[in-house]
């Protein structure tokens, strides 16, 4: 059996033109990256456009890549600057964009397996996405990584350029703020 | 207090995965990106791969053929640079810089080190020039152009060649002694073709310079003529009106054209 190549290897791999590792590498990573990317910006399309942005600008920067830290590190810093400039651009507050809108969402291939708990999980993601719309952005991004990679406090740090008291803080204040608007229900 | 030790409890158990929150979370569903982007971002991917692969192979094969052409180029240049200067100045250019040579193959076989070049001053150099011309136009001289001499410079002097036999050049080798006649004819002839041997040289102020030393030095044979055919009266008349059109002449001069004895029959 073949032993299961890490990040790593296939973006070196990539990088020395194996494109078929690059789709591994692709696979593997496209449905968290685009859900921070959706989850963050509220937008569809402004998804779409970063997302896209941020696998043309890793293809484009293949020759550069070094392994000197974790591919996910790597590539969510490109994905956390691709956002803030974006921002930047376009000069809006995300935080006071409309709520997302959860058919939307379904629409989009949100699909849950259990039919059996498909109305309790709509009215969680209803909620859950609700609450996580109305959070500042800052908390909103430290909650989607830990989420969506499962990074520790540390990584999260890294690829978001603050100290690790200061992403606990912003967990802490997103956690409460959502389990108050959970405990509503 | 109290809730700040709740909010931190909440912390810890959320990041050790203890938390009812992650799990809602998890289960609010997996967005993914829509098909088309997938297939747009694979196919950039490979071209990517493809288009870098062929720049390579370019950036391989370019040497292949670019340097066994620009040296080729920069040989052939060379030589045929080397080959015109050497037919323009016919005289070979090659041989002195291959044998690491540091002067100069004068004509008569002799040789000036580079630092002499350097160092001697332009005057001698351009005499030296002028000596080599003058041995050439000497050997190569047709029989209508007479004789040149080499050596000094007031001595230089051509003739026709009705009056060859008593050139200076032979005069002085074989001890004959140049008549006032021929000395004249000589004066007459020499602007022509002195004119004509130097065309090629800048020194213009050299010929002058010549022709002005031959006039003088004939001028004085002549009155040394005059004083040994006995005509001392007259010898002495012509060296004062000589003396008077050439009052800077040095009298060592003067004494060595004439001679010592007929230099003091003239003074006294």
């Amino acid at each position: 059996m073949d032993k299961e190549l890490s990040d790593e290897c296939l973006m070196l791999n990539y990088a020395k033109g194996d494109a078929a590792a690059f789709e591994l590498l692709y696979r593997k990573h496209k449905g968290t990256v685009y859900r921070y990317m959706f989850r963050l910006c509220h937008n569809e399309a402004i998804a779409e456009e970063l997302f896209q942005e941020l696998w043309m600008k890793l293809i484009k920067a293949r020759g550069n890549y070094i392994a000197s830290a974790k591919f996910t590190t790597y590539l969510y810093k490109m994905a956390h600057h691709l956002f803030i400039d974006h921002y930047r651009k376009q000069n809006v507050r995300i935080i006071e964009d409309s709520l997302i809108d959860v058919d939307e969402i379904k629409t989009a291939g949100g699909s849950i397996n259990d039919p059996e708990n498909q109305l309790h999980s709509s009215r969680s993601l209803d909620k859950i996405t609700e609450i996580l719309a109305t959070l500042p952005r800052e908390q909103r991004e430290v909650f989607l990584l830990r989420e969506e990679t499962g990074m520790t406090v540390t990584e999260i740090a890294g690829v978001v350029g603050i100290n690790n008291e200061a992403v606990k803080s912003r967990l802490r204040y997103a956690i409460a703020k959502l389990r108050a608007g959970l405990s509503d229900e | 207090m109290a809730n700040n030790d709740k909010d931190e409890q909440a912390l810890n158990d959320y990041l050790d995965g203890n938390s009812a929150l992650s799990q809602r979370y998890r289960e609010s569903g997996l967005v993914e990106p829509p098909s088309h982007l997938d297939e747009k971002i694979l196919s950039a991917a490979t071209q990517s791969t493809r288009h870098s692969a062929q720049n390579t192979k370019f950036v391989l094969r370019q040497p292949r053929w670019v340097k066994p052409v620009s040296i080729a180029a920069i040989i052939t240049l060379s030589i045929s640079l080397v080959v015109t200067m050497q037919q323009q100045t016919g005289k070979p250019l090659v041989p002195e810089l291959a044998d690491g040579f540091n002067g100069q193959v004068l004509s008569d076989g002799s040789v000036m080190s580079k630092s002499s070049m350097i160092n001697e001053p332009l005057s001698v150099m351009r005499d030296d020039a002028m000596k080599q011309q003058q041995q050439t136009l000497l050997n190569t001289a047709p029989a209508t152009s007479g004789a040149i001499i080499p050596g000094k410079k007031e001595n230089i002097l051509a003739v026709p060649k009705s009056a060859a036999t008593s050139s200076p050049m032979k005069s002085k080798l074989s001890g004959e002694k140049t008549s006032p006649q021929v000395l004249e004819k000589r004066i007459e002839s020499k602007s022509q073709t002195a004119g004509s041997m130097f065309t090629e040289m800048d020194t213009n102020r050299g010929i002058e310079n010549d022709n002005r030393t031959s006039l003088i030095e004939a001028e004085l044979l002549k009155i040394k003529k005059i004083c040994e055919e006995g005509e001392l009266a007259r010898a002495k008349q012509a060296y004062e009106d000589f003396t008077k059109h050439n009052p800077g002449i040095n009298a060592d001069y003067a004494k060595k054209i004439l001679g010592n004895t007929v230099y003091h029959r003239l003074i006294n």
